[in-house]
């Protein structure tokens, strides 16, 4: 969502390299625009890339628009500076898995698949 | 299967997203969707917007969406972008040039992987086109990687096909004259910022003068060379012209035209054709161990493999 582009891209080619299909949807992104490209690329999962505050503003608008969807699309957020208490926070609003810093790349793709195959 | 369709013709984009997801996964239900929604294609003007990596074809694509929407017609955009021959996997980003189109509801943008496919668009590109269409977009934009024999494969999908070049690549189409030439109906010069821009524009032209055609009939459309600066928004207006224009002659009775639409929709037959009798043949001999049982025969000298590939062949049927 913000200006921090590396992590997501890294991630991206991450991803790709274990054979996912990555739509890259840049930065500045808001919560509309994240929605509607994921229901027009028909997605398995949405991947939120966010290294400010700004996750903490943005994140519960967006669920409670996936929410309203017939078939509610999973959420994994990652960042490297999301605090114990903010994950627990993103859990209870229903995102599917947060990854802060450290996070080893086997855990990211393994849940990322996990919930692609549901 | 009705509702999705119901759905689909009204315009709705999550039955779109979820048809065009079914045909590149090869879904067997895609087949039965596609069959049904054909009677409601046909309607839409489709734009083959093809060229090296970095010239500019999705900023270029934007601004025909942006276009298009002034002139109040909706659009669809198809974005093929590689998968990596290694995973299998990709990573899509043509849509971050179009993002400011991506709250239109009249702009629906979707995204395609390769997956192995060369020929700069998927197998899935044809029948994700028929979805756009049958959802009643007036435009729909496909853009794809061009490099080198690729452009072929758009040109048998679109009305229109445009090349995207850039000023001082100019000699480097003699290796890429063949595929391009055939197929070209509009160039673009973009980045004409560029001081060789002048000289790229008349080189592309010249080339074109020499052109011999080879299929038989007068090419009777040449196509024009438009100078733009897409990230600027410049020469825009006169691209769209020249789109019109080459709407107008297709509209027409060209010999020329109708035999590349006639000689497209053959191959896509054949490739339906082939296709199915080789899954046929998959599920007839390959899957039950008769080829091996017969490769065993044949090395070890009881069985003649012009016999045996002759007595397959007339098995299926």
């Amino acid at each position: 969502m913000d200006q921090h582009e590396v992590a997501a891209v890294g991630i991206a080619k991450m991803l790709r390299d274990n054979g996912m299909e990555v739509i890259y949807a840049g930065c500045f992104n808001t919560p509309e625009t994240i929605l509607q490209a994921a229901i027009e690329e028909d997605v398995d999962v949405i991947g939120i890339s966010s290294h400010s505050w700004e996750y903490l503003y943005y994140m519960p608008e967006l669920m409670e628009m996936l929410q309203k969807e017939a078939s509610p699309i999973p959420v994994v957020v990652g960042g490297s500076v999301i605090t114990a208490k903010d994950k627990a926070a993103l859990g209870e609003i229903g995102v599917a898995a947060v990854f802060g810093s450290g996070t080893s790349d086997a855990k990211i793709i393994g849940s990322i698949q996990k919930l692609a195959d549901r | 299967m009705n509702a999705l369709l119901e759905k689909l013709t009204s315009g709705d984009v999550r039955s779109a997203a979820r048809l065009i997801r079914m045909i590149d996964d090869n879904q067997p239900a895609a087949w039965d969707a596609l069959k049904q929604l054909f009677p409601h294609t046909r309607r839409a003007r489709v734009i083959g917007v093809t060229g090296p990596p970095g010239a500019g074809k999705s900023t270029l694509t934007s601004c025909l969406i942006e276009s298009a929407r002034q002139r109040s017609m909706s659009v669809g955009v198809l974005a093929v972008d590689p998968s990596s021959p290694m995973s299998g996997g990709a990573i899509l980003g043509d849509r971050i040039r179009m993002n400011r189109h991506t709250l239109d509801e009249e702009v629906f943008i979707r995204s395609l992987a390769s997956r192995g496919h060369f020929g700069g668009i998927t197998p899935a590109t044809r029948g994700a086109i028929r979805v756009l269409d049958a959802m009643g977009k007036d435009v729909i934009i496909v853009e794809t990687v061009g490099v080198g024999q690729d452009e072929v494969d758009i040109a048998r999908l679109a009305d229109t096909t445009v090349i995207v070049w850039v000023p001082g690549l100019g000699d480097d189409i003699q290796a890429m004259k063949a595929g391009i030439l055939e197929v070209a109906d509009i160039f673009v010069v973009n980045k004409a910022e560029h001081p060789d821009t002048e000289a790229t524009s008349n080189y592309l032209r010249s080339v074109f003068k020499q052109e011999k055609n080879t299929s038989g009939i007068p090419r009777d459309w040449m196509p024009p060379v438009v100078e733009t600066v897409a990230t600027k928004s410049k020469g825009i207006d006169d691209l769209w012209d020249v789109l019109d224009r080459h709407r107008e002659y297709t509209a027409g009775a060209s010999d020329y035209f109708v035999s590349r639409k006639r000689k497209a929709c053959r191959v896509e037959l054949e490739n339906f054709v082939h296709q199915g009798l080789s899954e046929k043949f998959s599920t007839r001999f390959a899957a039950n161990g008769l080829l091996d049982e017969q490769a065993a025969l044949i090395t070890s000298g009881e069985a003649d493999i012009y016999a045996v590939a002759e007595r397959l062949l007339a098995e299926i049927r």
